[in-house]
This record gives C-alpha cells, sequence and structure tokens, in this order.
C-alpha cells in the first residue's frame, strides 16, 4: 500500500477548544450580564420593600418605624418566621404580635393559643372563631379616622385612629372584653380572650401600624399601647407551613444506607444517561422523494360522491361506462354517440340477451336509482349485462385502453 | 468526551460500596470522585480521532438492486494509539450492510474498513461523517470525533425491461432483413435489385431493370435507417404519482431505457431529453455502443419535480433538437386537465413535422377500484374511477385524432409496449 493517500482526503470536523469558547462566549456573557442585573436588583430590592408589616422595611407597608419605637420603649422585639419558633419564643407575659393570623392552621392557631401569651391579630377573617370564641369578622368600611367610643384606657389614651377594613361582631364581655372604633357600627378594634384564658386584641387593619400612617392620628399611641403592654414582643409574620406533627416523608424513616446506595445508585443512572446519549455521529437525513399515489385524486372524487350521495351521477357514470365498453364489444360507435346510437345499441343487446328490450333501456338509460341500495344494484345488474350479453372483451380499444379487467 | 456503559456499571457497582462501607454524602461523593477520576484518565490517554487521516475509494456507481463496495482507509497519524469504534455513516436509502466497526490502530499504522452499499433507491448517495469513538485503555469513557470524508455513489436505475430486449431485438433483425424473412412495407427504403426466385412477391419486380437485364429482376427493400428518435421524459408533477409502489417517472425510465436501447441498434440516432420547466436531463446522439451506459448516467439523477410542465417551451426544446422530421417518443401521463391545458394545444406543432407517440403509465389501481361492487362505498368508488377511465379515454380519443400515436399501459408493460410500437411504426415504414 502506497503511503499517500488518495485524494479524497479527510477533514476533521470537531471544534477545538478555542471554536468552543469563541462559540460560546456571546451567549455566555449574556447568561453572566443577566445573573449580576438579577443580583443587583434584588440587593436592592430586598433594601427598598421586605414586604408588609416587615420589622425592618421602610417602605410604605414595612413597620420599621413601630420596632424601632418600642425598642426605644425598652420593648424586646424578637422576630420569628415559624410556628415553632414563634411558639418556643412567646411565654405567657409576652404579647405576640401575628401578622397575617388567617395563615395559621387551627392546630397551629391552638399551639399559640396554649402558651398563654397575649396575642394581637392584624386583619383576622376566617379563622376569628379559632382565636376567639364567639366573634366573627364582617366587611366594613375602608380605613379611614375613626373614633374610639369605648372605655379601653389604651383607645381613651390614643383617642381617634386610622382603623377600618374589617369590623369584629359577637360577644366581646368574656373577659375585660371591649368593642372600639366602631365603623359602619361593628367595632374595628376587639378585645376579648381565647378558649384558654389569654387576652386576643383584634386589629380590623395594619394600618395604624405601618410606616405610612404611623404618624397620623393616635395610630403611634395605638400601636404602642397595643404592643407595648409587655416586656417582650414576639414579632410572628407568619409563612405557609406545613403542621409539624404531620407525617414525614417515608424517605426519613429509611436506614442511611439505603438513601446513601439510592443516591450512589441515582449518579449512576445519570451516567449511564450520558452514555446513551451521545450519539456516534449525527443523523443522516433522508431526501425523501414526493409520494403521491397516482389515485390519490379518484379516492378523493368518490369520497365526495360517498358525502354528497350523488346516486344520480354515479348510476350515470356507470351506465356511460357500460354502455361505451359494450357499444365497443358490439362492433357499434362508442364515443360521443347520439340516442340513436344507444337505441341501436339495446336493439343489439336485446336480440343476443333475449330480454326485454324495455328491460335493457330502463337499466341503461332508465331513472336515476332511490337509494344506495339500487345503486348498488344497478351496479350488479350493468355487470350482468356485460357479461351476459356480449363475449368477454379481450382485446383493446382503438385507443390502446384496457376495456376492462374482470 | 464520552462515557460508556462501564463507568455507569461501575458507579452501580459503587452504590454496594456506599451501601456497605460508607452510607453517608461523603461515601458517595468519595465514590463518584473516584468513578470520574478514573474516566477523565481514561480520556486523557485515548487516542485523538482528530489525528485520524481517512481516505476513500472504491465503486462509483452501482445498480439499484445491488451491492457497491466503497474502502475507507484509516491511518493514525497520531502519537497515540486508537481503539474503539467507527461509524461510516451514509443516508438510509443508501442501505449501508453495517454502518459500525471495531477499530484498533496503533500509533502510525493504517487500516482499510470496507463499507457494502444495498442502495434502495436511484440517484446520487453521498457519504456523510465518518465519526470515531477512541475509548482509553480502561474502557469507561473517550474522546469522539467526525471527519467528512467526501465520496458520492450513483445509484442507477435498474432496467427491468431488460429482459424484453432479446425478443425485441430479434423481432428488428426481422424486419432488418438480416434475417430470412423479408417484409416488403409500403414506404421503406430502397435497398438493392436481386434476380427474381420464385416464390418473391410480383409486385416487386422491378420492369424497368428487367428490361435492361434480361433476366427478372426484384427490388429488395430495407426499414429505414438513421431515423431520428427523441425520447422526452416529462417529469412534471404528474410524474411524481405513484403507481403500485414506484413513481411514474421510474417506469417511464425503463420505458426510455428500453427504446433507446433498441433504437440505437436498430441504427437510428436517439436523444434524451427530461423536462418540466427547465432541461433535467438531455443526452444527444446515443449510439449503439455507448447508449445505455450515457442514458443509465443521466437518468440515475432524475427526480420528479412538482411543477406543471411547461409544453410550450417544451415544444420549442424538441424543435431545436430535431428540426428534420424525427419520432417524438413523450412518456408522461394521461392527466386529463394537465394533457387538456399543456400538451393538446401544441400538438399540432408537433405532429406537423414529427411523428408524435405518447406513451402513458397506466394505473392498474384504477381498473381494480372500477372493479368495486358490494356495496354503495365501493360503487361510488367505482364510479369514481369510471369518471376517471373516461377521462382518460376521451384524452386519448382527442390525442389520436390529433395525430399522435397513445400507447397507454400499466408500469410493467409499458417499455415493451411502446417497444412495439416502435418496432410497427419501423416496420411499416412511417418513421
Amino acid at each position: 500500500m502506497s503511503t499517500t493517500t488518495a485524494p479524497p482526503e479527510s477533514r476533521p470536523l470537531d471544534p477545538t477548544g478555542a471554536d468552543h469558547w469563541r462559540r460560546w462566549r456571546r451567549p455566555l456573557a449574556i447568561v453572566v450580564l443577566l445573573l449580576l442585573t438579577a443580583v443587583i436588583l434584588g440587593v436592592v430590592q430586598s433594601r427598598a420593600s421586605r414586604g408588609y408589616l416587615d420589622p425592618e422595611g421602610v417602605d410604605n407597608p414595612g413597620a420599621r418605624a413601630l420596632a424601632r419605637l418600642l425598642t426605644e420603649q425598652g420593648v424586646d422585639v424578637a422576630p420569628v418566621r415559624t410556628n415553632a419558633d414563634a411558639v418556643a419564643a412567646a411565654g405567657p407575659d409576652d404579647t405576640v404580635l401575628v401578622t397575617v393570623p388567617d395563615l395559621l392552621t387551627p392546630t397551629q392557631i391552638d399551639r399559640l393559643v396554649d402558651t398563654g401569651a397575649r396575642l394581637v391579630l392584624v386583619a383576622a377573617e376566617l379563622r376569628v372563631p379559632d382565636y376567639a370564641p364567639g366573634l366573627s369578622a364582617v366587611l366594613v368600611g375602608a380605613p379611614g379616622s375613626a373614633d374610639p367610643h369605648c372605655d379601653l384606657p389604651v383607645a381613651e389614651r390614643s383617642g381617634s385612629a386610622r382603623l377600618g377594613g374589617l369590623g369584629y361582631t359577637g360577644d366581646v364581655s368574656r373577659s375585660e372584653g371591649a368593642a372600639c372604633y366602631p365603623v359602619d357600627g361593628e367595632p374595628a378594634l376587639a378585645v376579648t380572650a381565647t378558649e384558654s384564658g389569654g387576652q386576643v386584641v383584634l386589629l380590623g387593619t395594619a394600618d395604624p401600624l405601618t410606616n405610612e400612617y404611623l404618624d397620623d392620628d393616635g395610630n403611634a399611641a395605638l400601636a404602642l399601647g397595643l404592643l407595648g403592654a409587655s416586656e417582650r414582643l414576639v414579632w410572628y409574620r407568619p409563612v405557609p407551613e406545613q403542621d409539624a406533627d404531620a407525617p414525614g416523608a417515608f424517605t426519613d424513616e429509611l436506614p442511611g444506607w439505603v438513601r446513601a446506595g439510592a443516591w450512589q445508585l441515582a449518579i449512576a443512572a445519570l451516567l449511564a444517561a450520558v452514555w446513551r446519549a451521545r450519539r456516534l455521529g449525527r443523523l443522516v437525513p433522508e431526501p425523501l422523494p414526493v409520494v403521491v399515489r397516482a389515485s390519490e385524486t379518484t379516492e378523493g372524487r368518490a369520497r365526495l360522491y360517498r358525502r354528497g350521495r350523488s346516486r344520480e351521477h354515479a348510476a350515470e357514470l356507470l351506465r356511460a361506462a357500460a354502455i361505451r365498453r359494450l357499444a365497443a364489444t358490439a362492433h357499434l360507435p362508442d364515443g360521443e354517440a347520439g340516442p340513436g346510437a344507444v337505441d341501436a345499441l339495446i336493439t343489439t343487446l336485446a336480440y343476443r340477451t333475449r330480454r326485454p328490450a324495455a328491460e335493457i333501456a330502463a337499466l341503461l338509460t332508465g331513472p336515476p336509482p332511490a337509494d344506495d341500495a339500487a345503486l348498488v344494484r344497478l351496479a350488479d345488474d350493468l355487470d350482468a349485462l356485460e357479461n351476459a350479453g356480449v363475449p368477454r372483451a379481450t382485446g383493446t380499444s382503438p385507443t390502446g385502453k384496457d376495456l376492462r379487467s374482470s | 468526551m464520552v462515557l460508556t456503559g462501564r463507568a455507569a456499571a461501575l458507579a452501580a457497582i459503587g452504590a454496594v460500596v456506599v451501601a456497605a462501607a460508607a452510607p453517608s454524602w461523603a461515601g458517595v461523593l468519595g465514590v463518584t470522585a473516584v468513578v470520574l477520576a478514573l474516566a477523565l484518565t481514561d480520556v486523557l490517554l485515548a487516542g485523538s480521532p482528530r489525528g485520524l487521516r481517512l481516505s476513500r475509494d472504491g465503486e462509483r456507481n452501482a445498480r439499484l438492486g445491488m451491492t457497491a463496495t466503497v474502502r475507507l482507509s484509516v491511518h493514525n497519524a497520531g502519537r497515540r494509539r486508537v481503539r474503539g469504534l467507527l461509524r461510516d455513516a451514509w443516508p438510509p436509502s443508501a442501505g449501508v450492510v453495517a454502518d459500525r466497526v471495531a477499530v484498533d490502530l496503533p500509533a502510525g499504522e493504517r487500516r482499510l474498513v470496507e463499507t457494502v452499499l444495498q442502495p434502495t433507491r436511484r440517484g446520487d448517495r453521498t457519504a456523510d461523517r465518518v465519526t470515531v469513538r477512541s475509548l482509553g485503555p480502561l474502557g469507561l469513557a473517550g474522546r469522539q470525533g467526525s471527519h467528512a470524508v467526501p465520496w458520492t455513489v450513483r445509484v442507477l436505475p435498474p432496467f427491468q425491461a431488460r429482459r424484453h430486449l432479446p425478443s425485441r431485438l430479434a423481432r428488428l433483425r426481422e424486419i432488418d432483413g438480416r434475417s430470412a424473412v423479408r417484409v416488403r412495407g409500403q414506404g421503406t427504403e430502397f435497398d438493392s435489385l436481386r434476380e427474381y426466385v420464385p416464390g418473391d412477391d410480383v409486385r416487386s419486380i422491378d420492369w424497368r431493370a428487367t428490361a435492361r437485364h434480361g433476366g427478372v429482376v426484384v427490388r429488395t427493400w430495407r426499414p429505414e435507417r438513421d431515423r431520428h428518435v427523441l425520447i422526452v421524459l416529462d417529469t412534471g408533477r404528474t410524474s411524481a404519482g405513484r403507481v403500485g409502489d414506484e413513481p411514474r417517472l421510474d417506469a417511464a425510465i425503463d420505458t426510455a431505457l428500453l427504446l433507446g436501447t433498441l433504437a440505437a441498434r436498430a441504427g437510428d440516432r436517439v436523444d434524451l431529453l427530461a423536462f418540466d420547466r427547465q432541461v433535467r436531463a438531455d443526452v444527444a446522439r446515443l449510439d449503439a455502443t455507448n447508449v445505455l451506459r450515457r442514458m443509465v448516467g443521466a437518468l440515475a439523477v432524475l427526480e420528479p419535480e412538482l411543477l406543471e410542465t411547461d409544453y410550450r417551451q417544451l415544444t420549442a426544446e424538441i424543435m431545436t433538437r430535431a428540426g428534420q422530421h424525427a419520432l417524438v417518443v413523450i412518456v408522461t401521463g394521461l392527466d386529463s386537465s394537465a394533457v387538456e391545458l399543456g400538451l393538446l394545444p401544441v400538438l399540432g406543432r408537433l405532429t406537423r413535422r414529427h411523428t408524435v407517440m405518447v406513451a402513458s403509465v397506466a394505473d392498474p389501481r384504477l381498473a381494480e377500484l372500477a372493479a368495486g361492487r358490494g356495496d354503495s362505498d365501493a360503487v361510488y368508488t367505482a364510479a369514481a374511477a369510471e369518471h376517471d377511465r373516461l377521462a382518460r379515454a376521451q384524452v386519448a380519443e382527442l390525442l389520436t385524432r390529433r395525430g399522435a400515436h397513445v400507447v397507454d399501459q400499466p408500469p410493467a408493460d409499458l417499455p415493451p409496449a411502446v417497444a412495439d410500437a416502435y418496432l410497427e411504426l419501423k416496420a411499416t415504414g412511417r418513421l
């Protein structure tokens, strides 16, 4: 064998490292830019807006101002997010501010109530009976300046405050209850007791606590009075969570070696996927030719006849074809034969088949069939006439076309 | 880089190790790190497919239904041994029997890989890439790379009508007078004079020569030679219709091959033209020695186009190719609308100067459908089929009336029918 290779010499096609870099650097740059933007935006956003009644929030719905005031008053503010933390942090002498009371499940509410801590609930609606039996929430007018109209010392001290949104109706007299700041006739601030006897304060709206309205009316005095009553304030901003005593995933019950083995098997499966995913070279496309059945249009026309139930047309065609073939084999002129030619054909056929001419005429030129069954019969009768009336056609017509296949 | 099943298997065995010896995250990480490190070593030790030099030689033509062998020479110009799998990729219709072969190529050596093709369709088949997967010594992982090694195999039409050729050639010799029988046809060419022997047709006695010569002298005749036969293949949309298992065009190609071979052997000048809106194939001045090779080469790559054939332009092409009287054989489909709009208007121009034969690939399915009976669906279908048959018959009649010879036959019967029609014209001296 010669050492020089024949003309069609190979050319490696796979990209080198530099090619990869050249190809991917722009998408990579775009992704990095996007990530950077997202991070920067996230940081800026987290400074500005930390959410509703956040003790660190400086935007309108935040409550940093209130938290600062409370701390200056010597109240120990303890922000918590989970139910377990809240229950652990709250003692019988403490106050718990629940910013979204409706987010807690009945079990979590029970556990919170059982701590015996004083509860301040902001805009509680659906879960009100779970916290304070005998009370329920009703919708009242939007928050606005309201007067106390009650003898609750805090309320009397504060004077008018921004309240509304939700009102609390029901019996508040179980402990030293109070119903203050009526809006549309229903108190927007209710003080009552939980099942276990702890005090619970229901506040119809968060407005008096927020940065936005804290310095209006008597809002600040009311908020400080409600939340600063005890040494310690547990600032509970609930997150949706499952009941802690719900059954855990079954994987928690498995022994450690099973889990470790399963993870390793998963890695093996991943490697197997990588192994199977890589093709040995790319797929080769096949330049397919156009494939249309030549009889496609015929079948389409057949479907049209069928759908339109055009028996008249179909019968006409079958008759025309039969007349054409019969005429060719009966040595009569075919093609655009006039009625005279058909009459001649009928006479010939009647003579050959010894059937009445009227019957053959009805078959070849009669009225169109009344229904599909009649059409099928007509086709069969035409076949019978062709078979009986003439010797089987074996040649070809003058045009060289097949006369009829059996 | 590529991984193999072995790497996955190793990781799976690692699961046992983790479960038994180190059931912790650290164990999982450790085992996976070992597997990956081994795989990486394998990749680094594998010979690079980039270092291969490949070249091809072998057959460039294959008749449809036969096999062709293309050899691939693989030379390892790299520094490491290349051991693994090689795939010589071809399109599916090239019918590669085995496109994957194991290769084991020490540095500097050369191997020959044979690829056997069994094409399933006519036309050019171009090799795609050659991909080599080179594995490391452990067989856990390796590298993969592709090379472009161009090669094209032209798959030639099968010429199934070849079996009709001997009988037609015998018939031709009969007409030609090389055999014993001499047919005196009207209008055939004058050949020579010879003495009368009993049995000769008295009508062929040449009285003037007899008077000069003294004995009775008859004229002998021979069929015309050196006539011009122009075969035109319509590659427009009607040729795309599939009849049976193949498009009409394939039957047309078979017809052209049989007629062209026959006519060239008969001493006629044969030209071939394939046309839809432009010339797709054009082979001129075929003679008996090269007719088949040149026709087959030109027709191999012909594909039906979804275009309406431009018969005006086609007529112009025919006129420039055949200045004198010629036999023009148009192989098309007798689609009534296509013929009425395309061929009929220009037929007069053609027949004025030439003898025109229209060969059409008929669809036997039409007859099958027309014979359908039994329920209303079948009868409606039969009526539709009769409609199309009537239309075809009418078109054929129109063409016949305008002076064309029409041959309308199913694919298998068309080539011999056209050959017979040609011989008939030749015997009667109407070329």
